[in-house]
């Protein structure tokens, strides 16, 4: 009875166990990654594979000597001013990836990007992702006629944990692509035509800038063009520096108000913006005999207070360094001249038309160069 | 009955001192640990343990808003919902105690169940290695960087206290919980209690789940069996992608529609030809309830990246077209046809 009801227990048991799955695999892997291949062929297909993936030099652009400056969207929404920011360095990259000939100080001609929100999602998941979509449109535009020479539209996707967040990563899927580099490759072409085509418009919108004494605008003007426009790169050449003599006259007596300020704000040290604002004033100006008396006397007064403090005097080594400091100082101040000039331009051409993106370029003059001192 | 009292004292402290190991030097936890791995290898494979489902407890929509977790808000004229997990942890003690208790009852059957609170910290830790080492990222890789459990348990609980009744009576709860398969969508298991009574929310919960839990393990394992038996369930969906110069209902190089080679191509890759079509537009084709085998002849995995594998290369072989396999998981087949090789 006994051994009948452990035969009875033991059959249950056995029927009771293991995988219902009658179709039972046990676990004998097959080699399914290595490829029958010798050194060499491996070396051939590495090298094949690796040609693929190369850039395609035929679209590689030709510099054409092209200087643009960049022009990102304004904060506004999402952008807030660091994203616009950094917007602005991946427009720069582009452009140097590119070929063009680099950051231009002036902002005649710029690549634009303006930013519109297209759509934005939720997810939800854990943790919830923000996803946000933006257009972006680009343009290579001559700023002070607005000309649009090229212009290539891309979409790009950010996702993140907050909005802003998605918004930082979209701008990060900014990248050089064919398509831009076609843009730039037209853009850069379409400027050289256009300064061989317009030379006697290029020369009359100059010559208005000087008949109305605005030389700073005529100096944005002429330094815009780029060497191989080899024509109007000449006569922009031959009025430069006769150009530069009326801006500084015509400049003077700012200057000298400028430079007294400067060395009052400098407080008894040596500064680099007293002696730009000195560089400004030309030497037959009659502004300049003053600012030449103010320097000395500023000088004096600093070494004054050096042999008070009993340290060294001006050096003439120190004085170089200064005017070399005074000489780039000098320049990032000609070049606000001009951009503020060329704002000027565009407002008055906004108020013209009636731009439809009115504001878009307002104060532009400022913001190209607080871009080009963040660079 | 001091003596009485004494006497009881130490016989209980004798039994306890006798309990345990006779060895004087206790094991460790990783001592005490034992295994065969060359048995394990050369028993039969169970493709559910190959590619074991990963459970989590996550609230529902209702819990969350009842923790002050989920606000909603309108953009571009539409309302959404914003889920702020942490914030559901950390403005109630009750909501991870409860999520604790759930997740015991799992352990209880030898199958541990992910933490959602461990797994959003893990993510955040992993994010910030990762731009540390400057790792490349798209948005889709950022999109899919969150806990992706294959079920998910949805609690959603309620919680009152009486201040007229006694203490050990005085809390009130009611609870649901739904298993769902993330992927198709469908619950394999759902319990719900409601009035149960006694001191605290945790503890009224752990008395519940005694009886739901085995209830909802045995479902859960029917599941199981019902893959093993049948395949895998899983979706397919087969979209035009971005920049394509053909929709799906025009003819390919077999003369042919390419959604028509598609649905042929399903009927006979799929287990007993079990698939059904919801979609059939222009730009994609969805179908669901798809049973794909579990395992190659070998006994390696077989998945939905491996069958979408297979049907991307026959995709390129037959019609000419490039095809990608984007299949995500346990259970979403994702092949887009990205125009003519």
């Amino acid at each position: 009875m006994k051994l009948k009801n452990l035969i009875f227990v033991t059959l249950i048991l056995v029927s009771c166990g293991g995988n219902n799955n009658s179709n039972q695999k046990s676990f004998t892997p097959k080699d399914r990654t290595t490829v029958e291949m010798s050194e060499s062929e491996r070396r051939a297909a590495i090298e094949a594979k690796k040609a693929e993936k190369g850039v395609d030099l035929g679209v590689a652009l030709a510099s054409n000597d092209v200087k643009l400056s960049v022009m990102p969207p304004f904060p506004k929404g999402d952008i807030t001013e660091a994203i616009s920011e950094r917007i602005a360095v991946k427009l720069l990259h582009l452009t140097t990836a590119n070929g063009i000939g680099g950051l231009n100080n002036v902002p005649g001609f710029a690549l634009c990007a303006s930013m519109d929100e297209v759509d934005k999602k939720l997810t939800s998941t854990a943790p919830q992702k923000m996803v946000t979509k933006y257009s972006i449109s680009y343009s290579v535009r001559n700023l002070a006629t607005d000309d649009v020479y090229a212009s290539y539209e891309q979409e790009v996707t950010g996702v993140g944990g907050s909005w802003e967040e998605a918004t930082r990563n979209a701008v990060n899927e900014i990248e050089n692509n064919v398509h831009i580099q076609k843009m730039l490759s037209t853009a850069s072409e379409k400027i050289i035509t256009w300064y061989n085509e317009n030379l006697g418009t290029f020369k009359k919108q100059v010559s208005t800038a000087l008949g109305t004494n605005d030389y700073a605008y005529a100096l944005a003007l002429i330094n815009s063009v780029p060497e191989k426009a080899v024509a109007a790169f000449e006569y922009a050449t031959s009025i430069h520096d006769g150009v530069i003599a009326k801006f500084k006259m015509q400049n003077a007596s700012k200057e000298l108000v400028a430079m007294k300020q400067a060395i009052l704000a400098s407080e008894n040290t040596l500064s680099p913006e007293v002696y730009a604002h000195l560089s400004l004033i030309p030497t037959d100006a009659p502004e300049y005999k003053e600012a030449l008396a103010l320097s000395t006397e500023y000088e004096n007064k600093i070494n004054q207070q050096r042999e008070k403090d009993e340290m060294q005097k001006i050096s003439a080594e120190e004085r170089k360094h200064q005017l070399e400091m005074a000489q780039l100082e000098s320049e990032r101040m000609m070049v606000q001249y001009q951009s503020d000039a060329v704002s000027e331009e565009i407002q008055k051409l906004e108020r013209e038309l009636e731009y439809e993106r009115k504001g878009f370029w307002g104060s532009l003059g400022s913001r190209v160069i607080n871009l080009v001192d963040s660079f | 009955m001091h003596y009485t009292k004494f006497i009881s004292l130490l016989a209980v402290t004798l039994m306890i001192a006798s309990c345990g190991n006779s060895n004087s030097k206790v094991k460790s936890l990783a001592e005490g640990a034992s295994g065969n791995i060359v048995a394990y290898e050369n028993s039969a494979v169970n493709a559910i343990q190959q590619a074991l489902p990963t459970l989590m407890v996550l609230p529902s929509d209702n819990l969350m808003k009842n923790s002050g977790a989920l606000t909603t808000q309108t953009i571009n004229g539409k309302s959404v919902v914003m889920r702020d997990y942490n914030k559901f942890f950390t403005s109630n003690m009750d909501n991870k105690a409860i999520i604790s208790v759930i997740q015991n009852a799992f352990v209880q059957v030898n199958y541990p169940i992910q933490d959602l609170e461990q797994t959003l910290k893990q993510l955040e830790t992993q994010e910030a290695l990762d731009m540390v080492d400057g790792m490349e990222k798209d948005a889709k890789t950022m999109l899919l960087t969150v806990a992706q459990p294959d079920m998910i348990i949805e609690l959603d609980y309620n919680s009152s206290f009486d201040m007229k009744k006694p203490v050990n009576e005085a809390r009130t709860i009611s609870y649901t919980l739904n298993v769902i398969d993330s992927y198709t969508s469908t619950v394999i298991s759902s319990t719900s209690e409601t009035g149960l009574t006694g001191e605290n929310t945790a503890s009224i919960l752990s008395a519940g789940l005694e009886k739901s839990a085995k209830k909802m393990t045995s479902e859960i394992q029917n599941a199981f069996s019902d893959i093993l038996t049948r395949g895998r369930n899983v979706t397919v969906r087969i979209a035009v992608g971005a920049g394509c110069d053909f929709s799906l209902n025009d003819d390919s190089i077999v003369d042919e529609p390419y959604s028509d080679w598609i649905v042929d191509y399903i009927k006979t890759h799929t287990v007993k030809g079990a698939y059904k079509m919801q979609r059939n537009t222009d730009k994609e084709l969805y179908f669901v309830n798809c049973r794909i085998p579990l395992l190659n002849e070998d006994g390696t995995q077989y998945g939905v990246y491996d069958w979408a594998r297979d049907m991307s290369k026959s995709i390129r072989k037959n019609l000419g077209v490039k095809a990608t396999n984007k299949s995500q998981g346990l259970g979403e087949i994702l092949i887009t046809l990205d125009g003519l090789k």
